[in-house]
């Protein structure tokens, strides 16, 4: 049976043409395609390449056959579309081009300043890539001309034609949008968690120009508090006891001050932290598992970098705030060359303190006083050398003091008498680094760091009675101690980013810490032969009496880290890092695989980690609000690393102008946990068997994240709750049972609210809500024993377990306005707020008394910060 | 008339400070809370440390007390006995009239080393759980007195007191490491037994507990290093006067005893020190009876001496 033929369906590229041209470009062989066939050829202008130029002829060949010869060289593909051939790009064609790298730095174009994970990317956004922690990109592009866009939040984006056919090096300043010239704010993109990234949600990238925003304790803005707004991060009460991320413990994160570990990060025992705001330039925080070139620590990683200095002209703030005064300066040395920055930050309380303490021991008939203060200063200094390389030299120099002295009369002794009381603490950490980056080739970047950092904590405790047996006799007696926490670390580090195309980055390198510690212990009485009888002990005496135990150990690091990406929104970051850790003569050696896996569209990325991280350091904490009297050990013969075990999964969703929502699950397991088992304080010396009092134990924590950012508007929202568990078990506590750990805070929520009125005026609001601490509580059972010594009877309280308990949950909000200025010669700021604005009495501690003379037990919360106002006043200039 | 005005705005603007920065500190404050307990009831606390080769030693049986409720006075409804080595011959305490808190042994309870024995306490009938302990009667360790010097004397140092310091060894005499109690003390003239104050220990801090509660110090001989040795400095107090004494010895008794004695001793001593501050470690009441509280256990006395020169 025939077919007429109007019946039958001709297939568009199954027709049969004539057809040559000579050096034509492809899209206008394409044109003459369609008008010679009649068939429409539809195509996108980006997909195909304007310059391509085709030399061919043909003589009855189907069209489909010379549309394929056509884009044989290019990631296209042809499909028909009813009776219309319609050109796609082809994912999974790849394309063996000719290509070329182009390199550089990206910086600030006002400041001169490196702008890190900046955005560089092809017009049809096939191909990108970011640059690194000191601003320096390289991209590899298929040769000929080529559209290059540079962007970064809060900057104009850059836009560069290349028409390149070899290798190049360029430069690339962006200037700050005229809008942030006018408010303070980043108006858009502000994504806190880089939905492309490989690292699973684990990377917070903390957005530090929102941390001037967000109202802070005393008005004094401070990163680790913003990071504790973060799903996933949860403290003491009130800030203090150090960070937690996710069920870990405070001395397992790896916090990070321009690549050099920090031991302690707080100031105030945590209502501060030592990261003066004025200097950071960013702040990482990596959650779950870490990427390869990070190691030392189970829990997190917080990665801060401070800036460079104005390369260009001279600018500076001062700061004045209700408890803190600060100011910073910075600009070139040599202008393009080299530059400088410094800040100095001081609590100004000091004087008031002094005073108040003063009339209030004059008010009970005796003498004291008290003086707290915290001071911190950072300087740095860049140097250029040519156009490839740069020196840094880095210092930060920080203290916490605190004394409390009360003199009184003693009326129960046979004699006229006195007694003095004295305690004071001296908490310091000083660092010096010496850094080199060097671009060494198109595709490879060299950072090294060296650095030398001391920390101390030191204790003096002294007690004295003088009685005065007549005007020229007196006896005295006392008892002192002192009690000392060094450590000094000696590092250095090597880091090379291999950037061999656009879809593959590699970074392996290196690294050496030799750690020193020195604790201390020892007390001293009248008997002893100090000869102290006519003044009261010093610090400085007993310091000098204790023999410097040098507990050394070395950690080295080997690691290599490859970043694969896959199409436009698939990344696979593999890692090794390989740790071998010395003390004494025992070697441990710590395989730690890691692997980030994110995949998933334009709107939306799941993504995988797991891991495996070691941990050298061993920090006993003895108190139950993790004030900083740790002390830090390293592994022995008889106590291994501590180990853990990291995975998670998440799911992040983003439509504009909705916001980011997303979702994670994490579990953690860990092990060679150490932490006190009995007495306080251990003797930590040559001659005792401290190691045998160590209990070692094991712990899991897991839960789940929500998050939600909106961060395009007037109003930005930032949205967290957090469910989760976390628990220990040790075979010489709690009767080798499970116990909660300290900061198993079942729910934690965060909400934070920037509104910006105008360009001068924003308001903020922050609430925070946690579960209750637990504590250990002992039960409503009592019995008495007898004091053999004073034969008083001893209500003994009953524990049976630990942290059988909670505190009151937690929960504080805190409100704010900024109030913005312009002048010609810089802007200011003024913050007005307050801090637990409806006074809410969170719990610090639970005191249990036992009443004697009713058998009692007697519970009470004690609160400490309460609805605080916030007030300072920063001038830019 | 201007310029007085002045300075008084003056104090009163820095008063008006000093008060509002008062007023912050004092708001920082405590309030009483009244916790939910779980209801656990009443239990049996036994208080039983008995020497051994004591004739006829007596135990302390009581309850535990809660805001509430008093303790509960024990009665004849309640079984206490022992059990020798296991032996189906136990013997029966029985309460002292005059004491009902205080439970005697039997005459024929014989207390030695080396033996095993089993405290069995059965209330039901008054509605307490039975509850139940265990002890192995440790052998004497061994005391070395090493040395004794006399740092300070009462008569010429200025507080009036007299200070020692003694260097004393310690040695299982089975081959594995021992708990002791070693209390250093003197004898008055009249016989009287006058325990001294441990001022200080020199070594093996981590092996040896000062005990807030009771004399002497607990060592735990497993911590100590390869010298097994301790240095003390003892005071006298201001009320014995050495060169008066007819007897001028220091004797040191030393206990050996058993991980349960030591555990609950370092419980105890530890509550009262730490007083339930947050800035101190968290202390379980150790106890060694399968329900209720207390501790049994038996420990072997021995003295040495070394004359004050």
């Amino acid at each position: 049976m025939c077919v007429p033929l109007s019946a039958q369906r001709i297939i568009p590229d199954e027709k049969i043409i004539d057809y040559s041209c000579e050096n034509q470009s492809l899209r206008d062989v394409l044109y003459e395609l369609s008008e010679k066939t009649n068939v429409t050829i539809a195509w996108q202008e980006q997909i195909v390449p304007g310059d391509s130029i085709v030399t061919f002829s043909v003589r009855k060949e189907r069209l489909g056959k010379i549309i394929d010869y056509l884009i044989l060289d290019h990631d296209l593909k042809y499909r028909i579309v009813g009776n219309q051939i319609s050109i796609i790009r082809d994912k999974f064609k790849v394309i063996e081009k000719e290509m070329i790298t182009i390199s550089g730095f990206l910086r600030d174009g006002e400041s001169g300043e490196g702008l890190v994970n900046a955005n560089i990317y092809l017009q049809d956004k096939s191909l990108g890539t970011i640059t690194n922690e000191y601003g320096f990109y390289s991209f590899t592009i298929p040769k000929g001309s080529q559209r290059i866009y540079y962007s970064y939040l809060g900057y104009d984006n850059g836009i560069k034609e290349v028409t390149a056919d070899k290798d190049q090096t360029f430069d690339v300043n962006l200037i700050p949008s005229n809008f942030m010239k006018e408010i303070i704010i980043t108006e858009t993109k502000l994504t806190p968690i880089p939905l492309n990234a490989p690292e699973v949600a684990t990377v917070d990238v903390l957005a530090i120009d929102q941390i001037r925003s967000r109202l802070a304790l005393a008005g004094e803005p401070d990163v680790m508090r913003m990071a504790l707004s973060n799903p996933g991060v949860t403290s003491g009460a009130d800030g203090f006891g150090g960070m937690s991320v996710r069920g870990g413990a405070t001395n397992q994160n790896l916090i990070l001050f321009d690549g050099i570990p920090i031991y302690n990060s707080d100031h105030a025992f945590g209502m501060f932290s030592i990261f003066n705001s004025r200097v950071i330039k960013s702040a990482k925080l990596y959650k779950g598992a870490f990427p390869s070139h990070y190691s030392g620590r189970l829990s997190s990683v917080m990665d801060i970098r401070t800036r460079e200095g104005n390369f260009k002209k001279i600018s500076g703030e001062v700061s004045l705030g209700l408890l803190t005064g600060s100011v910073a300066l910075e600009g070139p040395i040599v202008k393009e060359k080299a530059s400088f920055l410094f800040s100095a930050r001081r609590t100004l309380v000091d004087p008031w303190l002094k005073s108040i303490s003063k009339a209030y021991h004059d008010g009970k008939d005796q003498s004291g006083e008290t003086q707290y203060y915290f001071y911190d200063v950072n300087g740095k200094i860049n140097f250029n050398l040519g156009r490839h390389s740069k020196v840094y030299f880095s210092y930060y120099s920080g203290k916490d003091f605190f004394e409390n002295q009360v003199r009184k009369s003693v009326d129960a002794e046979e004699f006229p008498s006195t007694d003095f009381d004295q305690i004071n603490w001296d908490i310091g950490t000083s660092l010096g680094s010496l850094r080199f980056n060097s671009r060494l080739s198109q595709k490879m970047f060299l950072n090294a760091t060296a650095y030398k950092s001391f920390n101390n904590y030191d204790a003096f405790d002294h007690d004295r009675l003088v009685r005065l047996k007549n005007a020229s006799d007196s006896i005295v007696t006392f008892n002192a101690g002192y009690y000392q926490s060094r450590i000094e670390d000696t590092g250095l580090k090597l880091e090379f980013d291999f950037i061999p195309s656009a879809k593959q980055r590699l970074k392996f390198g290196a690294g050496i810490i030799n750690h020193s510690f020195s604790p201390g212990l020892i007390l001293s009485t009248e008997a002893d032969s100090l000869n102290t009888q006519g003044s009261p002990v010093k610090s400085e005496d007993l310091a000098n009496q204790i023999d410097d135990l040098d507990i050394t150990g070395t950690e080295i690091e080997v690691f290599i880290e490859d970043n694969f990406k896959f199409g436009k929104y698939t990344n696979l970051n593999i890692g090794y890092n390989h740790m071998i850790v010395t003390s004494g003569i025992k070697t441990y050696h710590i395989p730690q695989p890691r692997v980030l896996f994110s995949t998933g569209s334009e709107s939306n990325t799941i993504k995988l980690s797991a891991g495996r991280m070691g941990q050298f350091l061993h920090s006993l904490n003895n108190t139950g609000v993790g004030i900083p009297i740790d002390v830090w050990l390293p592994s022995t013969e008889k106590i291994a690393p501590e180990t853990s075990w990291a995975f998670s999964i998440g799911d992040y969703f983003q439509k504009d102008p909705l916001g980011i929502i997303g979702l994670e699950f994490f579990y953690k397991k860990y092990e060679g946990l150490t932490r006190y088992g009995t007495d306080g304080l251990i003797d930590i010396s040559e001659d005792s068997n401290w190691e045998e009092l160590v209990p070692i134990g094991e712990g899991e924590s897991y839960g789940t994240e929500f998050s939600y950012h909106k961060t395009k508007g007037k109003t930005k929202i930032n949205l967290g709750y957090t469910l989760s568990w976390s628990n220990r078990t040790f075979e010489a506590l709690n009767n080798g049972n499970p116990f909660r750990f300290r900061y198993d805070r079942r729910h934690v929520i965060n909400v934070g609210l920037i509104h910006r009125f105008n360009p001068n005026i924003e308001v903020t609001a922050n609430w925070e809500f946690g579960s209750g601490t637990p504590i250990t509580v002992p039960d409503n059972n009592k019995f008495i024993e007898i004091n053999e010594i004073t034969g008083e009877p001893i209500i003994v309280l009953i524990y049976k377990e630990l942290n059988n308990s909670i505190l009151p949950d937690y929960h504080r909000l805190d409100i704010g306005i900024n109030i913005h200025s312009e002048y010609t010669w810089g802007s200011s700021v003024l913050t007005i707020g307050l801090y637990n604005a409806y006074n809410q009495q969170n719990p610090f501690y639970r005191d249990t008394e036992v009443n004697i003379e009713n058998r009692e037990l007697i519970f009470e919360d004690v609160t400490l910060i309460p609805i605080l106002p916030a007030l300072s006043y920063t001038v830019k200039f | 008339m201007r310029l007085k005005i002045v300075r008084h705005y003056k104090q009163m603007r820095y008063n008006l400070f000093i008060l509002s920065f008062a007023v912050l500190l004092a708001t920082s404050c405590t309030q009483v809370v009244d916790p939910v307990f779980e209801q656990s009831g009443q239990d049996l606390f036994i208080k039983a440390q008995i020497e051994s080769y004591t004739f006829r030693p007596e135990i302390q049986l009581n309850t535990t007390f809660t805001n509430t409720l008093d303790e509960v006075t024990l009665s004849s409804k309640v079984n206490t006995i022992v059990y020798v080595n296991d032996d189906d011959d136990p013997k029966d305490f029985r309460p002292l009239p005059e004491n009902k808190s205080v439970w005697i042994a039997p005459a024929e309870l014989e207390i030695a080393e080396g033996n095993d024995y089993r405290l069995l306490i059965d209330a039901s009938e008054l509605g307490f759980k039975a509850t139940e302990a265990s002890t192995r009667v440790p052998f004497s360790g061994n005391l070395g007195v090493k040395s004794l010097n006399i740092i300070s004397n009462g008569q010429t140092s200025t507080d009036g007191m007299t200070r020692l310091e003694t260097k004393v060894t310690l040695n299982s005499s089975t081959e594995l490491p021992e708990y002791y109690h070693l209390i250093p003390f003197i004898r008055n003239n009249d016989g009287t037994r006058l325990n001294l104050i441990i001022e200080r220990i020199s070594s093996n801090l981590n092996a040896t507990i000062d005990l807030e509660h009771r004399h002497g110090i607990l060592i735990d001989e497993s911590v100590l290093d390869d010298t097994k040795e301790v240095s003390i400095l003892l005071n006298t107090s201001d009320d014995i006067d050495i060169e008066s004494l007819d007897f001028p010895f220091i004797y040191f008794d030393l206990k050996t005893t058993t991980k349960d004695y030591y555990l609950y001793n370092i419980s105890i001593s530890d509550q009262v020190k730490a007083n339930a501050s947050p800035f101190n470690k968290e202390t379980l009441t150790y106890s060694n009876f399968s329900s209720g509280y207390g501790i049994f256990t038996i420990y072997t006395s021995k003295l040495d001496s070394i004359i004050i020169e």
